[in-house]
C-alpha cells in the first residue's frame, strides 16, 4: 500500500504485513487510557493493583504509559482484579 | 491444566482462531500477511503455545475479518467453557439480534454460562427455575444471571433465586 500513513507492522516479515500507523497509535492510546481510567474509577492506586496482581508498581505504570506491551491474558487478569467483565473492558477500549 | 483459569486463555484463543480461520477457508500464510505475525507465531497461537498481546489480537481479528468485540466474546466464552461446567459454546452472538443465556459467577473473573440460549428473558427465567431445582439437588451453584447479547453488546439481569426479583 503506497500511503505514507501506512507502515509495515514488522517490515522483516514481508510487504503484505501492513497496518495503518494512525490506527495502531489510536488503539494503543485507547488501551493505555482505559487501563488507567478503569483503575482510577475504582479509586485503586497503581501500587494496590500491582499487589493484587503480584506485580511491581512499575509494571502497572509501564502498561499505562505504553512502555510495556499488554498481553491478552494479562488484560483479562486486570479486568478480573478490577471486578469487570473482560468484554466490558474491551468495549470501553473500542468506544474510547 | 493449570489451576489458574487465566492460563487457559491462550488455549481458548488458539481454538477459536483456528476454527474461524478454517471456517473462512483462510490459510495460515494469509493470516500472517494480514496480521503481521509470522507463520510460526500463528501456528503457535493456534496451538495455545504463544502469548498474544492485545494489539496483536486486534490485528488477528481483522485478518480473520471479524469484529474484535465479537471475536473477544467468542474467546472469553471458549475460555469460560474450557474445562468447566459443560459450558460449551455452540452458537455465536453475532448470529442473533438478541440472545439470552443463563449463567452464574463461579468466582471472581470466572463467569460461566449454559451452552443453550433462549430468545426471551421469560423463557430463560422459566428454564432457570426448573434447572435450579436440579442444580440445588446436585449441590451446584444456581443460575442467577441472564446475559443478554445484543449483537456485540450485552447486559446482565441478576435475580435472587429466592424471591425471583430481577435487577438490571
Amino acid at each position: 500500500v503506497s500511503d505514507s500513513n501506512v507502515t509495515p507492522v514488522r517490515p522483516e516479515f514481508g510487504a503484505g504485513s501492513t497496518v495503518v500507523s494512525g490506527e495502531r497509535a489510536r488503539l494503543e492510546r485507547a488501551i493505555r487510557a482505559v487501563l488507567g481510567a478503569s483503575r482510577e474509577d475504582l479509586d485503586v492506586s497503581q501500587r494496590q493493583l500491582a499487589v493484587k496482581l503480584g506485580w511491581t508498581r512499575n509494571v502497572v505504570a509501564n502498561l499505562e504509559t505504553g512502555r510495556r506491551v499488554l498481553g491478552l491474558a494479562d488484560f483479562v487478569l486486570i479486568a478480573r482484579e478490577l471486578h469487570m467483565e473482560p468484554e466490558r473492558l474491551l468495549h470501553r477500549i473500542l468506544r474510547w | 491444566m493449570s489451576d489458574d483459569p487465566i492460563m487457559r486463555i491462550p488455549t481458548a484463543l488458539g481454538r477459536v482462531i483456528k476454527r474461524l480461520r478454517v471456517a473462512g477457508e483462510l490459510s495460515v500464510e494469509t493470516i500472517s500477511r494480514s496480521s503481521g505475525l509470522t507463520v510460526e507465531e500463528i501456528n503457535g497461537i493456534e496451538r495455545g503455545e504463544c502469548e498474544t498481546t492485545l494489539t496483536e489480537f486486534f490485528w488477528l481479528a481483522r485478518a480473520l475479518r471479524e469484529e474484535p468485540a465479537i471475536l473477544f466474546t467468542d474467546v472469553i466464552a471458549a475460555w469460560r467453557g474450557d474445562g468447566g461446567d459443560s459450558a460449551l459454546y455452540k452458537s455465536r452472538p453475532s448470529e442473533f439480534a438478541r440472545l439470552y443465556r443463563l449463567g452464574y459467577c463461579h468466582k471472581a473473573g470466572d463467569f460461566r454460562e449454559q451452552d443453550r440460549s433462549y430468545f426471551s428473558e421469560a423463557a430463560a427465567m422459566h428454564v432457570a427455575g426448573k434447572l435450579n431445582e436440579q442444580r440445588h439437588a446436585r449441590g451446584v451453584a444456581p443460575f442467577d444471571t441472564i446475559t443478554l447479547y445484543i449483537r456485540m453488546g450485552y447486559s446482565h439481569l441478576t435475580w435472587n433465586p429466592g424471591d425471583g426479583e430481577v435487577q438490571p
